[in-house]
């Protein structure tokens, strides 16, 4: 019920972002990676904290560090920027996976491992606190052992070891310490096991992200240093704590809740969280279906299990007497992507319904229908972009003038770009279409994980199952744009209209140079990294990395680059 | 570059820097902790169980099927006493109960218990004493258990912050360190 709006809010913030840093480098695609990353610095930073470090004089240790001449502040407070930086960056990544719905069936590993990751990096924070034993660890400690002393399975109470009749125990500080080392490796753990289910996890962001996150951080730690609290006093109730929200954010109301209440309400929250798998599992007959194989039509060409994003296909022994391997998918391992469809020349596997020859029956419906014009722009969108026709950012403009184009494109949907047949892109430029713009999510926004990767690839990399060298590629471009980013699809549309006049105008061949090959200059692509169009040539093409255009004479006679 | 680009840039570099003080910021938020409101009363220690040792001859049935020189004399067991704690401040109880004690076996009696105390001077009394009504008063040991009873009377002067701790000394007495600043 909440989960429309919601959906709706995120996709927009996505647009927004997607304008201000361009798809590539969105930093909200990459949550799940700029995660990984700020586990990265906390891991190279922590060993150097670790050498200074004392568990017999806790907080005197970290004023030490902090005096460091050589920086010993600046890497503390990295060490520690880094931490809040992974909760926010972690909490980002479960919000859009679960809004995507990409949070129950196959998933349901990923999803479960992830709130132990999260569990996993709270304690190791708290752990981390308490090893400064400012006033914020001496709360923590005091309000954890109440909780504690809350179930029955401690012959004394805990909290009694910071009662302060005594000294703290430097057994204490150790089992910290330990704590707050062994929980990283529980964490590296649970990330192998968050990531098994996936092919080709991609754990780190971009490198321009990666650096400038880096930077950020870095910058934050000298410019604004985290200051030492001050020492924990057992025998003094903390008056002003520095609090950190990321962390902490629950002391002050646990400080006037009962611990069975606070029990109560931590349990009820890791249960809804641990069962959101169940919760938010559409209805049976709503669940998409998994794959299936034409065993009449596979030629074992491995293409559909090298492309698959969940690992969900392996090759086995064929059964049925003709001897040699055939695909399978393993249905429990299958998300129903599609993306193996667009895989597969022969049109031997898909998810029901969504096959290569589903989509070929349907274009040709689409073709023979009002909404196509020959001699007009086709764009093909994926239907969770900004290119879908009953998308958030087309539905509410009700004229098709609105595109610069003045053509009102005719829409033809997929389930995602990677679903996408190259022969249905072939069909829509033999029947005569200007053009066709296959509108893609974001590649790294891509419900299906690696849609528009393979998508480009079979585009114009000749992958499997790759666009046929007969067709005229000047005729077909790819743009990517968020749900509520349609005026990437539009620009796209703009140029890719401009494109093709330049190609239909006299001079055209020469202007776009169609007989030589389409390397890119050394630099280009940086200024408008952002969204439009791409694929060869012209403005479109500076997108793409030029190792995907150096192999590509254009007219000349292509060799399959086969499987990978 | 043109203007558009540049303008675009600054803003997302600024938009960048921003979310990392907004980091900052949530990383060190100025809370006036639990210790600006009041002060706390601290009952703490810890002692060997009191208990009380019940033994008597074996029965027949006891014994039957036990070799010679296994057979005990006598049968023995021993029992926790509860203890139990009384605070009153300024005359009002605040706490009457027992001490936290794990169970009938343990050789340990722990005592640890928190109440709010509102700053300024207070009238304390602090008592341990065997719970009666669960306690086998004729039992010969009861005079040992007794002794372990003890009440502390205070007058204590709290400040916002301030931890009033009671504790039991060496001589089995309750007591009151002083609670000066510095770690302890
Ligand atoms: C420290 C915390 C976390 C880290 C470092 C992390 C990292 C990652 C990474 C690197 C991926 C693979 C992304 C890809 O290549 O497509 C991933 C996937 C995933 N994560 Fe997390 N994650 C974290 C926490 C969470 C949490 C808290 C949840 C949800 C409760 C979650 C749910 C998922 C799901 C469902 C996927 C699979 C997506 C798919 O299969 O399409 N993660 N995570
Ligand atoms: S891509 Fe098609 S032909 Fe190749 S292995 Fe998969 S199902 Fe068989
Ligand atoms: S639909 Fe997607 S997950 Fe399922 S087998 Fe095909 S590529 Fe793999």
């Amino acid at each position: 019920m909440l989960k429309r709006p919601f959906t709706r809010m995120l996709a927009r913030l996505d647009g927004w972002a997607d304008r201000l840093y361009g798809w590539k480098w969105n930093p909200l695609y990459q949550s799940g990676a700029i995660a990984v990353l700020c586990l990265a610095v906390m891991l190279v930073t922590g060993i150097y904290l670790l050498f200074f470090y004392r568990i017999g004089a806790p907080h005197e240790s970290i004023v030490r560090i902090d005096a460091q001449p050589l920086g010993g502040r600046w890497i503390r407070s990295l060490h520690r920027y880094a931490a809040d930086l992974a909760v926010a960056a972690a909490v980002v990544h479960a919000l859009r996976m679960f809004f995507q719905g990409r949070s129950w069936g196959p998933r349901a590993l990923a999803w479960v491992s992830g709130v132990f990751l999260l569990f996993l990096l709270y304690v190791c924070g708290w752990t981390g606190y308490v090893m400064v034993w400012d006033v914020q660890g001496q709360l923590l400690a005091t309000e954890g052992a109440r909780l504690l002393d809350a179930l029955p399975i401690f012959s004394e109470p805990v909290s009694r070891t910071f009662a302060g009749a005594d000294p703290l125990p430097s057994a204490f500080f150790f089992m910290n310490l330990f704590l707050h080392i062994a929980i990283p490796v529980g964490l590296v753990i649970f990330l192998w096991l968050h990531v098994s289910r996936v092919a080709r996890p991609v754990l780190l962001p971009p490198r321009p992200l990666l650096w400038a996150t880096v930077g950020l951080l870095a910058a934050a730690a000298v410019l604004l240093p985290a200051p030492v609290a001050q020492a924990a006093n057992l025998l003094r109730i903390p008056a002003e704590v520095p609090l950190d929200l990321f962390y902490a954010f629950w002391l002050p109301w646990l400080r006037n809740t009962p611990a069975p209440a606070a029990w109560l309400a931590g349990t009820l929250l890791v249960a809804v969280l641990a069962t959101v798998p169940i919760l938010a599992r559409p209805r049976k007959d709503r669940r998409p279906a998994p794959s299936v194989v034409s065993t009449r039509l596979c030629t074992a060409c491995h293409q559909c299990e090298a492309d698959c994003p969940y690992d969900a296909i392996r090759m086995v022994e064929r059964t049925d007497g003709r001897g040699g391997m055939v695909a399978w998918v393993n249905p429990s391992h299958c998300v129903s992507c599609g993306i193996c469809a667009g895989s597969c020349a022969p049109m031997g596997v898909g998810p029901p319904g969504r096959t290569g020859r589903d989509q070929l029956a349907r274009v040709r419906d689409f073709v023979a229908g009002d909404a196509f014009r020959a001699g007009a722009i086709v764009v093909v969108a994926c239907g969770r972009s900004g290119g879908a026709e009953r998308g958030p950012s087309n539905a509410r403009r009700a004229s098709p003038d609105s595109d610069r184009a003045g053509e009102g494109p005719a829409r033809f949907e997929v389930s995602c770009a990677g679903n996408l047949h190259t022969s249905v892109v072939e069909y829509l430029v033999r029947a005569g279409a200007r053009g066709v713009l296959v509108v893609a999510c974001p590649p790294r926004d891509c419900s299906g994980r690696e849609g528009p990767k393979w998508l480009v690839e079979r585009l114009y990399h000749e992958r499997e199952a790759e666009l046929k060298a007969r067709v005229d590629r000047r005729r077909v471009h790819v743009a990517h744009a968020s749900a509520f980013d349609p005026r990437s699809v539009d620009r796209a549309l703009g140029e890719f209209a401009d494109e093709l006049a330049r190609l239909e105008s006299p001079a055209g061949e020469d202007a776009i140079r169609i007989d030589t090959d389409c390397e890119v200059p050394e630099g280009a692509g940086g200024d408008d990294a952002g969204a439009g169009p791409h694929g060869p040539p012209g403005v479109v093409s500076r997108l793409l990395p030029s190792a995907l255009f150096r192999r590509w004479p254009a007219g000349a006679g292509r060799t399959k680059a086969g499987s990978e | 570059m043109n203007a558009a680009n540049w303008l675009k840039r600054t803003g997302a570099a600024a938009l960048a820097a921003g979310a990392m003080v907004v980091i900052v910021f949530m990383s060190q938020v100025p809370w006036l902790g639990p210790g600006s409101e009041g002060s706390e009363l601290r009952v703490s220690w810890r002692m060997p169980a009191p208990s009380l040792r019940h033994c008597r001859p074996p029965t027949e049935a006891e014994l039957e099927g036990v070799p010679g020189h296994m057979r005990p004399g006598e049968i023995c067991n021993e029992e926790t006493v509860p203890f139990g704690l009384i605070v009153l401040i300024d005359g009002d109880t605040l706490h009457a109960g027992p001490a936290w004690h794990p169970g009938r076996r343990a050789r340990t009696l722990a005592v640890y218990e928190r109440f709010p105390l509102p700053a300024g001077s207070h009238a304390l009394e602090v008592s341990f004493v065997p719970d009666s009504p669960r306690v086998d008063a004729a039992s010969p040991q009861m005079d040992s258990v007794q002794a372990l009873a003890t009440t502390l009377s205070a007058r204590v002067v709290a400040a916002p912050g301030d931890v009033v701790l009671v504790t039991r000394n060496d001589n089995g007495r309750l007591v009151m360190p002083p609670t000066g600043p510095g770690p302890p």
